[in-house]
This record gives structure tokens, C-alpha cells and sequence, in this order.
């Protein structure tokens, strides 16, 4: 440890008598300084509670569900227990009337046909009122009495009439088809209603649990005990259903039978339809529970869309601080239930519950597509923050560098031009003015002084050859008198090349050009002007 | 970095897996089984189980009825009647439905989807039958033909006591004489409540029976969008309506099945794959029950006509919706039209494969291993059929459903209305009530 450390300082050290360019020391300093803020604010973030919020969101999302599931479910059963209890009122009201009329006990009507037809004629309107009225896609009626008690299976077979909407697409009951699933077919045929494909004469009660025992307690009201029956198969059909069970109580306490309203798995299915959340499709479920298990398919399931749930699983509850996990062995769910009470005096002690369930891959597809939008948000801010220390400082060095790079480049920097960082500029200025005074301490000729001789010797190219040669005699001594012997021309044309010569040197007289002829051989850069 | 980038990685490989598990589901109106257990219901959780848990496709069943209800629920939604029900992604239906939709690019052209190869395995004629304006758009799954179903316990009992035979039946005329005869004897057993006779007859779909029969008979049956009313209509009313006059052929409403499980009718002609709705057991008003054996036999056909059947069975259409979702309802479709999967849901329902392979090669394996007598019995006469008969397929008429639910309606009531006549005037009044009817009945029809 103490080596590495070791290691470490050295490695520091040897950094640091490293010379490093002036940009990558800045930008070093910014991504620091970046990296530090970013990762505070993650760390307030972070203790804010803003990665850990969708636990408590879906609590709250799912609550809300499950309230409105629970309000609309429960108001759902209660309407149709109350229509259950009234349909008993009026069934019970009409066959005492019928019995009276006729001066026979319920156990007289067994084995009588005509009495039982009579019997089912004044059920059938009430029945049919209750289905239509009823937020259900079926309602009956069963007497305590069979048409044949000689034949097997007497005791459980028992006469009514149980009517049915067929071919439901939809939760909307209206102009829905009716067959008669169970009943005497006269019936069917006066109401000219078609028969069920699975019709019968009569119920088999044995299907109905607890529907025997509700017909032997003898009762003083029907709502002293009434039950939802759990989900059955209904026989030799692709169909299940809950149905309510009350008991059609006489005036003496005797109980003429049982009736009450159907809800089938499908039209539970088109009520109860999912709810697309954030967090995935949320399904409602109404189920019993037992030893800690929900089990679906004793209860029923609202539409499943979005799920691999088919209504028939059994699902163990673990509970959680924000939402209880379901499992099935093979899926998982999340949710929440909360008990509703949907019977009275139930054989069975049943805990009902209501629940609302999503599937956990949703839930995590969801937490992980979030997860992803901040760590694409966050590197997208790490990437802006990135290029603007960039681009910073490049524009705070760049006028640096190139300053530094013209005090390569040129030995004078040009005056008027500023960086726009006054330290710059005064350095420039600094270097300027000593650079001048070395130069003038160097026997440099001052610029401006340089500078006419350069444009006098510059000048020198507008001469003809025939002027050229003649200011080659004055450089080399010669007098104007000379000129015409040397040059083999009059005086006249010498007088005249003079004047241009003068013209074109910028001159206004010999005495001036051979001052500058004498100044410029003094620099030695006399042989420029041949 | 790398960190942040392996993190990016990691979440994004797993959201894809995670949208993956999430299920397409694809809901379904059939009318394979009505209201009894189908067997399309086990398939599609058979499919479910299999090639949509690692597809990501569940397929939901929402409806099971018959294609009329379909019909009017289909229009409904299509032209967003209030109270209509959301179009499912796959419905079964008839091309007389496409026909009257308001718009058909709400259904999916499968020619998007099956490849020219796929397409091919299809027997033609059925391919041609689900095209409509050059769209195919009704998929074939099973295709069905008109069966006569005999309650043999029950004929057994009626042919030793009149000596009417089962061949008897093979022709209309000789199953309307018989089913008069029946009348007879049915009232006859209790003489002491007259009018009693019991029908022995019932047919499913009348206008099935005029329109084959016509045809047969040479004629044509429809004009232009209304009936042709010629003299095989008269053929074919005669014998019907004698029949029906001495009460020997069943006028109530209901399909076939329902008088045959009352034992209120004992022979019918219907769909093979009503073949589902049999029921084994005739129960009667006195809650008694009668194990009973159900027979089928080839249609009858006209004394003077050809044999000709009518070809029926609808097929799958797809609701257009987004290309995942089709495609999940093709794949579904797909499934059960492979040859092995075609067979094992169309000889539980009564039906005939669709493909050339499946006909070929499975179905001959899969009716020597029917191990009910009722399927086998139905198979055989389907065979018959298949070697004897000419298939007739009804033409793509917009009025068709008009005309034949009008038709269904009057038809019964009219041979009703007729039996009380011929119940009042007696046996004198049967030739004119028999006319007078006929013409009320055409009159009717030609409104």
C-alpha cells in the first residue's frame, strides 16, 4: 500500500515537471470542476429520492385503481344482489299465490308436469325482467321440485328456468340475444326463444355448491343468507360463471328454491376491461382467498390484454411495503386487494378480495426504460457541459496562442492590433518597444528612414537603359560636363534624361540625388541600385 | 465513461427482453362450437402454450356465435352504430359480410402477408371463394356441406312399423312422402288427442334447399337481386308444402339440433358441422332420457335433378390494425391452417381441410383414427359426397342476406299459417292451400 502510494507521488511529481499545453491544462481544470458538480447533483438527486419514486408511484397509481375497482365492483354485486332479493320477493309472492290457488304444498308439485309448466309461466317474465334490468348476462330460478322423481339422480335434479344472453361481444346488454339454457322447451317456444345447444329440462344442483344446503335451512328472510356462488363450469359448455344464490323464502319459512342472477367469466371480462398504466396493463381480479393463495379460477378475471394470465391460475401472495407480488410458479404480478363482502351467512367462510395486478416485466421494462431516459439525459448533459469547457477554453487560449505565435513569427508585432486581453496586449507592447530600442542599439537605421531609401531604390526600375547608364556616371563621380563625351550624346538630351531621372527618383535636384547616393553607399546597399 | 456506456448497454439489451414478454393479444369472434365446449378454444390454448409464449401472442377468444350474429355485430362496428362493440383483430364471416361493409380496406389483404408459395397450398376454388373486389380477404379454415342427420334410433321404430326405408330418404320427394307418413303414424299412436302428428323433418336452412334445388333442377334461382321464382321453385315447394300442411316437417323456430334433442323431429338436414350440437341423448317432457345413434347421409336431391350440394363454410377475416398486431393474428392463422393443426380442428368440428397437403395427406389418417360413431358415420357420408356430388357455390350477391333471412322468416311462417288452414279444411284443401300459400309466400318476396 505504502509502495503504491509511493508510486502514486512519483507519478505526480514526474507529472507535474511535465510541461503541459496551456488548453489541455484549462480543459483538465474544467472537466474536474464538471465532474465534481455533476456528481453532486446526482448525489442530491439521489438522497431527493428521485431514482427511488416509482415504487411509491405505482403505490399510489395502483391504489387508485383498486379504489375505483372496488367502488365499481362492489356497487356492481350490490345492485345485483338487490335485484337477486327482489327477483326471490316476487318468485316467492307469485308461487304461494299458485300453491294456495291450488291447495298443494311444494312437495305436491313433484312429479306434476301441468303444475310445474304453470309454475315456470309466471316465473319466466319475472326471471326475464331481472336479466334485463341487471347488469348480468343471465338470470334464474330454481324450484325445490323435479318433474320425475322416479329416475336416478331425482334428488339433484331439480325444474326452472335459467335464461342466457348468447353470443356477448361486448359488456354493452343491449338487443343481446336470449336462449334458454335450462327450463321446460314449451316456454322457450311461446317466447319463441331458441334452446341453449346444451340445453336441459332441468339443473343439476349438485353444480351449484351450497345451492342443496340453501334449500333445506328453513329462513325468515331471503337476506339472511344469500352467497355468490364460486366460478363453475357450466356443463358441457366453453363457458364459466359466478352465480348468485338467494333462497325464495314462503311467508312460512319454508324456501320454495333458489335464484339469482349469472355473471359469466366473458362478460366479467368485457365490464372489467384492462387499464393501460404507465406501468403496464392492470388487470381486475375478484377471487377468493385461501391459505395466502389468490384463487383465479374460483373467482373471476376482467379482460387480460397485455398478460399471459387465462383466468384459471393460482397465485401465491407475497406481501410488500409498496405493492404485494403474485406468483404463479411460471409469471410474476404485482398489485394490490383489499377484501369486499359479497355474501351473507355463507356455508363456507370465504375472504373475497378484490384485486388489481400487473405483470412485474412491465413494471421493470417500465423502471428500466426510465432508468435509461436519465442516463441518456444525464450523459447528454455530461456531453454539452464537455463541449462548452471545449469551446471556453479554446476562446479564452486562442488569442494566447496566436499572439504567442506572431512573437514567433515577426520580430515586431504590428502596433494596433490587440487580443483583447489587456495582460496580452501589454506584454506585445512590452516586446515591442524593447525589440526597438535593441535594433536601434544594433546601428539599425530607423524604419521610417529605411523605408525612403527602399522606395528610392524601388524607383530605380522606372529608369530607361539609356537613364540607367547615365546615373551610373553620377554614381561613379562623374560631373554633368562629362556626361555627353562619355555617353557620345549632346548636352541638350543629357539635361533632358536628367530631368526624367529626377522625376522618377523623386528628386529635385543633383545635390539631392547625390545625397542619397551618398547615403545609400554609407549602408553599403549601393549595389542594389544597379 | 465506459462505465456510463456499459450501463447504456446493459439497460438497453434489457428493455428490448423485457418488451419482448410483453404479449400482443389478439381477440377472436368464431363460430366454431356455439355455445357448447369448442374445439377451437382448445386449440387457440394450444397455440397460446406454444408458439405464442415465444412469439409474444396470446390469442383471446371474445365471442362464440354464429356468423349471422357476427354479421350484424361487424356492420355495427364498421359503421360505428352507437352500442357497437370494438371490431375484434380476427372474426369469422362469410364473403356476403365483406360485401356489405361500408369501406373492406379495414380488413387486411392476405396477399400482404402470405407469400405466392403460401398461397398456393390453399385449394383454389376456396382461395377465389374469399376474394372479394380482387382482395383476398376472407382466409379459408374449414370448409363444410350440407349432411342429412337421421335420429336411427327413433327411424328404426317408424321403418319396421311403415316399412319406409333409410334409401327412402335419398330423394326429397321420397323424404316428404315419408315424413307425411310419419305424420300418420305419430298422430295415430294417440288417438285420443287429435292433430298430434309429430314432425319428422327439419330443415336448417330453406333457402339453401330452394336455391341448390333450382339449380340442380336446371333453372336459375336468383334474378338479377331478387329470386327467379320458375317452375323448379314449384318443384321443389310441392313436396315440401304437402308435408308440411299434414304437420310431417317441423315449422318453430331454432336450429335443427334443438327438435332432434327434444325428439321432436328425428331427421335433418344441416350443416355437417352441426355435427357438434348432436346431442347423444333425447330428452323428453317428462325429464326421461333416450340414448340415442345419430346417422348421416348425403343430401337428397330432386328425382330429376343432379346431385349438387351446397358448399358452405366461412373464413377468418383480419381487422387491420398495426403491423404487429396483424402480423401476430397471420402467424395465429398460419398455425392453424398447417395441415396437422387444419385436421385435428376440422374432424372435431365437422369440417373439411383446406389445403391440398392436409387433404392428401392427414385426413385420411385422421378418419381412420375417429373413434366416435358419430364422426365416423358423418366422414363417410362426407366422402360420399365428396365422390358424387357436384359442389355448388353460392354467388357474391349484396342482396344475398337480404333474401335469405327473408326468406328463412316467411318460408316457416307461410307452411305454419297453411297447416292451420289444412288442419281446418282437411285433406281436400291440401293441393289449393299448398298454391295459395306458395303465392302468398312469392308475393312477399318479390315486394
Amino acid at each position: 500500500m505504502l509502495d503504491k502510494l509511493k508510486e502514486l507521488r512519483m507519478l505526480n511529481a514526474f507529472a507535474k515537471r511535465q510541461s503541459m499545453g496551456m488548453q489541455r491544462k484549462l480543459m483538465f481544470y474544467w472537466v474536474s470542476m464538471i465532474l465534481v458538480i455533476f456528481m453532486a447533483v446526482i448525489l442530491l438527486l439521489f438522497i431527493a429520492g428521485v431514482f427511488s419514486r416509482d415504487d411509491e408511484q405505482l403505490h399510489e397509481v395502483m391504489e387508485l385503481h383498486l379504489k375505483n375497482g372496488q367502488d365499481h365492483l362492489g356497487n356492481h354485486l350490490e345492485n345485483l344482489t338487490a335485484e337477486g332479493l327482489n327477483l326471490s320477493k316476487e318468485l316467492s309472492r307469485e308461487i304461494e299465490g299458485i300453491l294456495m290457488r291450488e291447495g298443494v304444498s311444494l312437495e305436491e308439485v313433484n312429479d306434476n308436469p301441468e303444475l310445474l309448466l304453470r309454475l315456470q309461466e309466471v316465473m319466466y317474465p319475472l326471471i326475464s325482467t331481472t336479466l334485463q334490468t341487471g347488469n348480468c348476462n343471465g338470470a334464474y330460478a330454481i324450484l325445490n321440485a323435479t318433474i320425475n322423481t322416479k329416475l336416478d339422480g331425482a334428488e339433484h335434479s331439480r325444474s326452472g328456468i335459467h335464461l342466457r344472453y348468447s353470443n356477448l361481444s361486448t359488456s354493452s346488454l343491449i338487443n343481446q340475444t336470449v336462449v334458454y339454457f335450462r327450463g321446460i322447451p314449451d316456454i322457450a317456444r311461446q317466447k319463441d326463444l331458441e334452446l341453449h345447444n346444451r340445453w336441459n329440462l332441468e339443473f343439476d344442483i349438485d353444480q351449484i355448491p351450497g345451492c342443496q344446503e340453501l334449500m333445506n335451512t328453513p329462513l325468515e328472510r331471503p337476506a339472511e343468507c344469500y352467497f355468490w356462488s364460486r366460478r363453475i363450469n357450466l356443463k358441457d359448455t366453453w363457458e364459466s360463471a359466478m352465480l348468485l344464490c338467494v333462497p325464495i323464502v314462503g311467508s312460512d319459512g319454508t324456501v320454495y328454491g333458489v335464484c339469482g342472477v349469472e355473471i359469466s367469466a366473458l362478460y366479467f371480462q368485457f365490464s372489467y376491461p384492462t387499464v393501460e398504466t404507465q406501468f403496464g396493463s392492470a388487470v381486475t381480479v375478484l377471487a377468493p382467498v385461501q391459505d395466502n393463495r389468490l384463487l383465479l379460477s374460483d373467482g373471476l378475471t376482467g379482460s387480460v390484454n397485455g398478460t399471459y394470465l387465462d383466468g384459471l391460475e393460482t397465485l401465491l401472495i407475497h406481501q410488500g411495503r409498496y405493492y404485494n407480488e403474485y406468483d404463479t410458479g411460471a409469471e410474476q404480478y404485482i398489485g394490490l386487494h383489499q377484501n369486499l363482502l359479497i355474501s351473507k351467512g355463507e356455508v363456507e367462510d370465504d375472504i373475497w378480495v378484490v384485486a388489481i395486478m400487473i405483470p412485474q416485466n412491465s413494471y421493470t421494462a417500465y423502471t428500466v426504460d426510465k432508468q435509461k431516459t436519465w442516463i441518456m439525459i444525464a450523459l447528454m448533459l455530461f456531453l454539452v457541459l464537455l463541449s462548452l469547457a471545449f469551446f471556453l477554453t479554446r476562446k479564452f487560449v486562442r488569442p494566447i496562442t496566436d499572439s504567442l505565435k506572431r512573437f514567433q513569427q515577426e520580430e515586431t508585432l504590428e502596433p494596433g492590433v490587440f487580443s483583447g486581453i489587456s495582460e496580452v496586449d501589454e506584454l506585445a507592447e512590452f516586446l515591442n518597444a524593447r525589440a526597438r530600442s535593441q535594433r536601434l542599439e544594433q546601428g539599425e537605421l530607423p524604419p521610417n528612414i529605411a523605408e525612403l531609401f527602399d522606395q528610392f531604390i524601388e524607383r530605380k526600375c522606372l529608369l530607361t537603359e539609356a537613364e540607367r547608364n547615365i546615373l551610373r556616371y553620377y554614381i561613379d563621380g562623374y560631373e554633368i560636363a562629362d556626361i555627353p563625351e562619355l555617353a557620345f550624346i549632346s548636352m541638350s538630351t543629357v539635361r533632358k534624361h536628367n530631368r526624367k531621372i529626377y522625376e522618377k527618383l523623386g528628386v529635385s535636384s543633383r545635390d539631392e540625388l547625390m545625397l542619397y547616393i551618398d547615403l545609400i553607399r554609407r549602408c553599403g546597399r549601393l549595389q542594389e541600385l544597379f | 465513461m465506459v462505465l456510463i456506456a456499459v450501463l447504456l448497454l446493459h439497460t438497453s439489451c434489457a428493455s428490448t427482453v423485457e418488451k419482448e414478454k410483453t404479449p400482443i393479444t389478439i381477440t377472436v369472434w368464431h363460430v366454431y362450437g356455439g355455445q357448447t365446449d369448442s374445439p377451437l378454444n382448445d386449440l387457440i390454448n394450444q397455440f397460446n402454450e406454444t408458439v405464442g409464449k415465444e412469439q409474444g401472442i396470446n390469442v383471446q377468444v371474445t365471442s362464440v356465435s354464429n356468423t349471422n350474429t357476427i354479421h350484424e355485430l361487424v356492420l355495427a362496428a364498421a359503421n360505428e352504430e352507437p352500442g357497437a362493440s370494438e371490431l375484434p383483430d380476427l372474426f369469422v364471416s362469410y364473403p356476403k359480410t365483406v360485401l356489405a361493409l361500408p369501406d373492406d380496406s379495414i380488413l387486411v389483404d392476405y396477399k400482404e402477408y402470405f407469400s405466392e408459395e403460401e398461397l398456393s397450398a390453399f385449394l383454389p376454388a376456396f382461395v377465389e371463394e374469399g376474394t372479394v373486389d380482387g382482395r383476398f380477404v376472407v382466409l379459408p379454415v374449414a370448409k363444410s356441406t350440407e349432411i342429412m342427420f337421421i335420429n336411427q334410433t327413433i327411424f328404426d321404430r317408424f321403418s319396421k312399423a311403415t316399412g319406409i326405408t333409410v334409401e327412402d330418404l335419398n330423394t326429397w320427394e321420397g323424404l316428404y312422402k315419408a315424413a307425411e307418413v310419419y305424420a300418420e303414424w305419430t298422430d295415430a299412436q294417440t288417438p285420443n288427442i287429435p292433430d298430434d302428428a309429430k314432425a319428422m323433418f327439419v330443415h336448417d336452412y330453406y333457402f339453401n334447399y330452394f336455391q341448390v334445388g333450382a339449380e340442380s333442377l336446371g333453372e336459375a334461382f336468383f334474378r338479377g337481386d331478387k329470386l327467379a321464382f320458375g317452375s323448379a321453385f314449384r318443384t321443389a315447394w310441392e313436396p315440401l308444402a304437402h308435408a308440411a300442411l299434414k304437420g310431417g316437417v317441423w315449422l318453430k323456430g331454432g336450429y335443427a339440433t334443438e327438435s332432434i334433442r327434444t325428439g321432436e323431429s328425428i331427421v335433418s338436414v344441416a350443416s355437417s358441422a352441426s355435427i357438434l350440437y348432436y346431442s347423444d341423448v333425447v330428452t323428453y317432457p317428462d325429464n326421461t332420457s333416450e340414448d340415442i345413434t345419430i346417422v348421416s347421409r348425403p343430401c337428397p336431391i330432386f328425382e330429376n335433378g343432379e346431385r349438387m350440394v351446397m358448399q358452405r363454410g366461412a373464413g377468418f377475416c383480419t381487422v387491420r390494425s398495426t403491423p404487429e398486431r396483424e402480423q401476430a393474428a397471420v402467424t395465429f392463422l398460419k398455425w392453424l391452417t398447417e395441415p396437422e393443426h387444419n385436421v385435428e380442428f376440422v374432424t372435431q368440428t365437422g369440417y373439411m381441410p383446406v389445403t391440398q397437403t392436409a387433404f392428401e395427406n392427414e385426413l385420411p389418417k385422421a378418419i381412420e383414427s375417429l373413434e366416435n360413431e358419430k364422426y365416423v358415420s358423418l366422414y363417410q357420408a362426407y366422402l360420399d359426397t365428396q365422390q358424387n356430388y357436384e359442389f355448388y357455390v353460392p354467388p357474391q350477391l349484396e342482396s344475398y342476406l337480404s333474401l335469405e333471412t327473408m326468406l328463412e322468416d316467411n318460408v316457416r311462417e307461410q307452411l305454419a299459417l297453411g297447416r292451420r288452414a289444412y288442419l281446418d279444411a282437411g285433406e281436400s284443401g291440401l293441393e289449393r292451400i299448398s298454391t295459395e300459400y306458395l303465392d302468398t309466400f312469392q308475393e312477399i318476396m318479390e315486394r
